[in-house]
């Protein structure tokens, strides 16, 4: 059974997955199609990794046991008082350096390290977890991560989608990043094209791409806010 | 084997409150064994500790032949059914009730049968696809049952299962899990507050106060010979009522009556002669329904309580209360003698026959029993009894 389900597997990748890549393979050779890639790209690979690396940080700042943790979650806090901007230049030289400018990169490892506020949303919303839950998993014979995967995680929807939508816009609307990240590449993102085009007058401004551009993120917020208002965790509790 | 042996087992809070203050204590294998006393003594956390929930600052624990202080919850071989239940509210019954076989990596057909089998056993098979959520408490409650069974650990632990549950259900339940046990024969240790389902479910109970373990028995020995005013306090209700007495060599003066003594219970020679007498409520009886022979007392009835099947008097007695607090006596106790707060007489209640015809304010002759007497010493509250004779004669049966 567990070994028939793989190539039933690899044969649905085929099938669904194929023609996508296929498709995205060609969006290359169309005019703005690279541009529409890396925005895909950057935004989709951010908001992953900093909800998944979030969520991490959250549970372990919400629960873990060691007198030293809210130590270094004051000192995560307190880098949401640093402004951006002031990074922004270091940042570039150190990537720079490492050659990955006009590269996804660097939101992938932004993403991998998360943001203060999605780590603070997670740890709050962990926070008030119902201890017991975790110690009936315990019980049962789960580890810590176990008991994080299987107990956590399919209870956070709501704080799941509330921190996805958030790292989606956060880096899909940021123009001065991605201006300045993909600086040398002529394809640049979807949203330093538009901008490009843009006449220096605002008399003809050109609503249409910039609406049409606004459209990925309410669809987004579409599809998760249905898990925003729902929330079930304590219904496994009491009577 | 699963005996579980407790060896002096503390936990101090951080802050310095000793929740439990060097505990040894034996749980035999398939024992019922239940930790009762009120909120704040120390059970609940006593109970974690040997879950592995919270760690041991000192003693140690063990259970069959394996130390298990310091071991992992998951490495225990122990489940837990909480106060709350805990379910998995995201998983539907089914799937509560295999997650720690599942977490273990039990073959699926084994998985399968036994969570019919458990399925089966608690009534459990049309709720099998439900949420937790879609699930009233008392189903709730034998999911969370079932949870652990379905596990076969080797103990037990239940805290509270019981107190979320409406009235009857309780009842309903504590048969169904007194039943579970005579076929399961599990070493289980049970946590409440209420002394009833102490004395209903527990082969022993133990009853605790302030960290410490005041008396370990069977319920008959906690009612009979409690071992001091706190135990004699807390277990029974109402609960028993306590007078400054003074002990002759085959009498006993109280409040300005003399009742003879009951020679086979009676302080060893040498007792003080002052001592705090207590007489449990079910040791009156209306005179005109005892059996002849018992010492009689004339007493004004202040109020008739009509239970029913029994009636419960009141009467002032002409002594000062027993403030059995110095002692930290049960909260119900308390409650019971407020309502007589303008009186610094003791309140004494007496269960009767329903068809007395006590009423307020009249005169009522009463018997009580000598041979159900208890004598605690006025300096330290203890028994001055043999209190533990009984166990020992059962021990040598």
């Amino acid at each position: 059974m567990r070994i028939a389900r793989i190539p039933i597997l690899l044969v649905g990748a085929a099938v669904f997955v194929g023609p996508v890549v296929l498709g995205l393979g060609h969006l290359t050779h169309v005019a703005w199609g690279m541009a529409l890639v890396n925005s895909l790209t950057i935004a989709i690979s951010f908001t992953v990794l900093s909800t998944a690396s979030a969520a991490l940080a959250g549970f372990a700042f919400a629960r873990h046991r060691v007198w030293w943790k809210n130590v270094v979650f004051l000192f995560v806090l307190s880098t949401l008082m640093v402004p951006w901007i002031v990074t922004m230049i270091p940042q570039f030289v150190i990537f720079y350096r490492l050659h990955l400018i006009n590269t996804p990169w660097p939101w992938v490892l932004w993403g991998i390290q998360g943001t203060p506020l999605q780590i603070f949303l997670f740890r709050q919303f962990y926070a008030s977890f119902p201890r017991e839950l975790e110690d009936a998993a315990a019980i049962d014979g789960s580890g810590r991560l176990r008991i994080f995967w299987d107990i956590f995680v399919p209870n956070s929807k709501p704080i799941i989608a509330v921190t996805a939508v958030w790292g989606f816009i956060l880096v899909w609307g940021d123009y001065l990043t991605q201006d300045l990240f993909f600086l040398l590449d002529p394809n640049g993102t979807l949203l330093t094209r538009i901008t490009d085009v843009l006449p220096s007058t605002t008399q003809t401004f050109p609503t249409l791409p910039l609406a049409l551009y606004a459209l990925p993120p309410i669809v987004f917020f579409l599809f998760v806010q249905r898990y925003i208002t729902q929330s079930v965790v304590r219904t496994g509790i009491k009577g | 084997m699963s005996e579980i042996v407790l060896s002096g087992v503390s936990k101090t809070f951080p802050g310095g409150a000793k929740a439990v203050d060097e505990i040894s204590l034996t749980i035999e294998d398939g024992e019922l064994m239940v930790l009762v006393g009120p909120s704040g003594c120390g059970k609940t956390t006593l109970l974690r500790m040997i879950a592995g929930l919270e760690t041991v600052d000192d003693g140690s624990i063990r259970l069959g032949d394996r130390d298990i202080t310091n071991l992992e919850p998951r490495d225990r071989d122990i489940a837990m059914v909480f106060q709350d239940y805990a379910l998995y509210p995201h998983m539907n019954v089914r799937a509560n009730l295999s997650y720690g076989l599942r977490v273990r990596k039990t073959p699926k057909h084994e998985i399968e049968r036994r969570v019919d089998e458990v399925a089966g056993l608690l009534g459990l098979h049309d709720l099998l696809d439900r949420l937790p959520a879609a699930l009233s408490g008392g189903q709730r409650q034998r999911v969370a049952m079932g949870r652990a069974i379905a596990r076969r650990p080797q103990v037990y632990l239940m805290d509270e299962p019981l107190s979320n549950l409406d009235a009857k259900l309780r009842v309903r339940v504590r048969a169904d899990l007194a039943r579970l046990h005579a076929q399961l024969r599990v070493t289980t240790i049970y946590v409440t507050h209420d002394q009833v389902e102490a004395m209903q479910l527990g082969h022993r109970s133990a009853v605790m106060r302030d960290g410490r373990i005041q008396q370990v028995g069977r319920p008959q020995t906690l009612y009979r010979d409690s071992a001091n005013l706190y135990v004699a306090s807390f277990i029974g209700s109402p609960s028993m009522n306590l007078v400054r007495a003074e002990l002759e060599r085959e009498a006993v003066r109280f409040a300005g009556y003399r009742v003879p003594l009951d020679l086979r219970r009676r302080p060893p020679a040498g007792s003080p002669g002052q001592v705090i007498l207590g007489i449990r409520p079910e040791d009156f009886e209306d005179a005109r329904f005892s059996p002849p022979g018992l010492p009689t007392i004339d007493v004004e009835i202040s109020l008739v309580e009509d239970l029913g099947p029994e009636a419960l008097a009141f009467f002032a007695l002409d002594a000062e209360r027993v403030e059995p607090e110095i002692f930290g006596v049960a909260a119900d106790r308390r409650d019971q003698e407020a309502l007589m707060a303008d009186d610094r007489r003791a309140l004494f209640s007496a269960t009767l026959d329903a068809a007395t015809a006590a009423r307020a304010g009249q005169i009522c002759r009463l018997t009580v029993n000598p041979a159900r007497f208890h004598f605690f010493s006025p300096y330290n509250g203890e028994s001055l009894l043999d209190t533990e004779l009984p166990d020992r004669l059962e021990e040598a049966v």
